[in-house]
């Protein structure tokens, strides 16, 4: 008998980052939004918080699941502390 | 149509402290926002679905942000725009459709270069009931081609085919190749008419009269072969030119008496009122061995109701006989006859000579007669059908 296999981020909640280019970011399982510039975005995850950094950055679509980034992006990066930049 | 409506996005302005809390909030919500654009610091675009933008209203005033929900964007923007304007947007719709029924349907038949067929090709549309209007998928152009090529085997081929919603037919005239000279088409000039030959001059084939011959009509002037160098007969087609004397007769026979009428002063006039389809009264005899009439008619009612008043005058009038001048009698008859040799032969300027002859016949007539003397063209070329006739009379002749 097989065991079923589940992929880690949908058993653990961890969220799946899709970059296409310098200009799309599509996070999903993400846990909310914790600051958002046209210059930097944070967006609260079990991994810690993840921050996205660039310029003219807005969210194409923003769901409490899900959201895409859209703009020029620089750099996406974790942090373990929660809140501060 | 309302419901779907609520399915298009808004915008929405939103203006306030920590605008992080109130998207993070509506997304809690289950509110999917899109196109989220930070404008300023404590200012913040977004768009929305509007069947959520109550819940996202609700949030805001929970939160103590400002929202101003604008129009709709996109296609939704354009269905609010004709949802506003139904009259307008259905007689659109209706136009619509009433165009695509019309492009459905052959409105006109048109017959390009189609000449002395086109009448034709015409009734030929009306036997196999094709006529305007009607449906062009009740048209089947291939079989109507092959219809109308069937019908007419000398037309090389016929285009039927659509432009817009006319039917536009062109039958194509073959021209048919030149006919080669072949041993069947042996042709000879044959006499029109009765003559003396006066001249003959012979471009191709052989002469069979001389200058002075009397031919009739249909003999062979020229036959339509030739002797070669080495002896044999080729046939050809005769062509060459035959002038004739001919001669032309007119005839007049005229009386010497005449009769002249007298009247004797007497008339009677009789009236009735007449409708078409009886009298009021019917009109008494005449008492006259022989009278002339004169009727006039006046309409009594107008034209609504036919009925006139009928009027006649009868005069009295003796016919009398009387003899003529003998030399009168002649010199009329004989400018008769010659008038009307004249007509006979097409004008004064064709007779090369005119005679007469005047005589009595049976004491009370006088005849004229007119004979003119021409020279014509009598040779004609005798058709392939023709071929054996001119033959037999060769013989004849």
């Amino acid at each position: 008998m097989h065991e079923a296999i589940f992929p880690k981020e949908v058993i653990a909640g961890v969220p799946r980052l899709t970059l296409t280019g310098r200009e799309r970011l599509h996070v999903e399982q993400h846990q909310g939004l914790m600051d958002y510039e046209p210059e930097h975005i944070v967006l609260r995850t079990v991994c810690g918080l993840l921050r996205v950094t660039g310029a003219g950055m807005g969210f194409q679509m923003y769901t409490a699941a899900e959201a895409v980034i859209t703009g020029r992006i620089d750099q996406v990066s974790f942090t373990e502390r929660e809140g501060r930049r | 149509m309302r419901r779907s409506l609520r399915k298009w996005p808004v915008v929405v302005r939103v203006e306030g402290l920590n605008l992080n809390r109130f998207v993070r909030t509506a997304g809690e919500a289950g509110i999917r926002l899109t196109q989220v654009r930070r404008l300023s610091l404590r200012r913040l675009k977004a768009l929305v679905r509007e069947e959520e933008l109550p819940a996202l209203t609700d949030i805001a005033v929970q939160g103590g942000w400002q929202l101003h929900a604008g129009e709709r964007k996109g296609s939704g923007r354009v269905l609010a725009w004709l949802s506003k304007r139904w009259l307008l947007s259905a007689g659109a719709a209706a136009a619509l459709i009433a165009l695509a029924a019309a492009s459905r349907v052959m409105w006109r038949i048109e017959v390009v270069d189609g000449g002395s067929y086109t009448a034709d090709i015409q009734s030929a549309l009306q036997e196999l009931n094709i006529s305007a209007p009607m449906l062009r998928c009740q048209v089947d152009i291939g079989q109507l081609r092959e219809a109308l090529e069937w019908r007419y085997p000398r037309i090389a081929w016929i285009e039927c085919g659509w432009r817009g919603t006319t039917l536009v037919i062109r039958p194509v005239t073959g021209v048919l190749p030149m006919q080669e000279e072949t041993p069947t088409g042996m042709r000879h000039v044959v006499a029109a008419r009765d003559a003396v030959v006066k001249q003959i001059v012979t471009r191709s084939g052989t002469p069979a009269v001389k200058p002075g011959d009397i031919v009739r009509a249909g003999d062979i002037l020229i036959k339509g072969e030739e002797r070669t160098s080495d002896g044999a007969v080729r046939p050809v087609a005769a062509r060459g030119r035959i002038l004739g004397r001919v001669w032309q007769a007119a005839e007049i026979v005229m009386p010497v008496t005449e009769t002249s009428t007298r009247y004797t002063g007497n008339r009677q006039t009789v009236w009735t009122v007449r409708t078409p389809w009886f009298d009021f009264w019917p009109m008494a005899d005449c008492g006259y061995d022989t009278w002339d009439t004169s009727v006039s008619e006046m309409p009594l009612c107008g034209i609504f109701l036919p009925m006139t008043l009928h009027m006649e005058t009868r005069i009295e009038a003796i016919c009398e006989r009387s003899r003529r001048e003998l030399q009168d009698v002649k010199a009329e008859a004989e400018a008769a006859a010659l008038r009307k040799l004249y007509e006979i032969a097409g004008g004064e300027e064709s007779l090369i000579d005119i005679w007469g002859n005047c005589s009595m016949i049976d004491s009370e007539k006088v005849q004229a007669s007119a004979i003119g003397e021409m020279l014509v063209e009598i040779g004609v070329q005798s058709s392939p059908s023709d071929m054996a006739a001119p033959e037999q009379s060769e013989d004849s002749g």
